[in-house]
């Protein structure tokens, strides 16, 4: 599934699938520390661990197809300049 | 003297509540940090052992949290009484820093 | 156990690390200055908890 490489447009729906996972886990994790009851406890702390699934499927993705690379900041910055420079042609 | 062992008295139970404050804020703090770098992880080894831990920083802020609820220091379903509480609290804090 | 890890995923194991241990050595100095019972046995928990999960954060690092 690494062979082909993504179109724009999917590239701009994964990327915003990672952010939404992200934002996902943030949010579940903040609402946590809020409840004091038990059962939405237990719900939010199953709903964060599948967010947390979730981001680690799309980022292994996204690094598959070389979109996203954690490990090489400088190929990181190039890939995103490039992007934008793609974005602001549409 | 006496007033000096008042103050002092007065002071061992706001200890208490003191503390058991700062540590809820702490595991408080510490769920919001380890969902912020789980979603900054990229090896599947760290993002393991930070999702066990979040878990259990989870289980330790119920568990704090419900002694606040019990000792009184935190009044989730009571907004009231819980701003009752923080003015209280915050007026021994300016008394101690003044005097 | 060197890990191959992230530039910014390594900053944020540090990042936490700190914090825990700034956790644990507030949980350790505090301790004496607490008298419920129940509030010095979470404290307890709280130090035990923190330097495990110290541990397992610095095999991660080096």
């Amino acid at each position: 599934m690494a062979n082909k490489e993504l179109s724009f447009t999917d590239q701009a729906i994964a990327s915003d699938m990672l952010f939404e996972s992200k934002a996902a886990i943030k949010d579940i994790a903040t609402a946590l520390t809020e409840t004091t009851s038990s059962e939405i406890r237990t719900f939010l702390k199953k709903e964060l661990k599948s967010a947390i699934k979730q981001h680690g499927q799309i980022y292994n993705y996204l690094h598959e197809k070389g979109i996203y690379d954690a490990y090489n900041v400088q190929a990181q910055i190039s890939n995103d300049v490039d992007y934008g420079n793609e974005a602001l042609k549409q | 003297m006496n007033k000096f062992i008042e103050k002092l008295t007065g002071m061992t139970d706001l200890t208490d509540q003191v503390i058991a404050t700062d540590i809820l804020i702490a595991a408080k703090s510490e769920v919001r940090n380890y969902a912020l770098a789980i979603t900054e992880t990229a090896s599947p080894a760290v993002r393991e052992t930070l999702t066990k831990q979040l878990d259990e920083a989870i289980d330790f802020h119920e568990q704090m949290t419900n002694y606040m609820i019990d000792n009184g220091y935190y009044y989730p379903n009571d907004t009231k009484k819980q701003l009752e509480l923080n003015l209280k609290t915050a007026d021994t804090a300016l008394n101690l820093a003044n005097n | 156990m060197q890990d191959n890890l992230g530039v910014h995923e390594s900053l944020e194991l540090q990042e936490i690390m700190s914090f825990k241990s700034l956790c644990l050595t507030k949980a350790s100095v505090m301790k004496a200055l607490v008298t419920d019972e129940t509030l010095k046995g979470l404290m307890e928990q709280d130090a035990m908890m923190h330097t495990r999960h110290l541990e397992e954060l610095k095999s991660h690092l080096n």
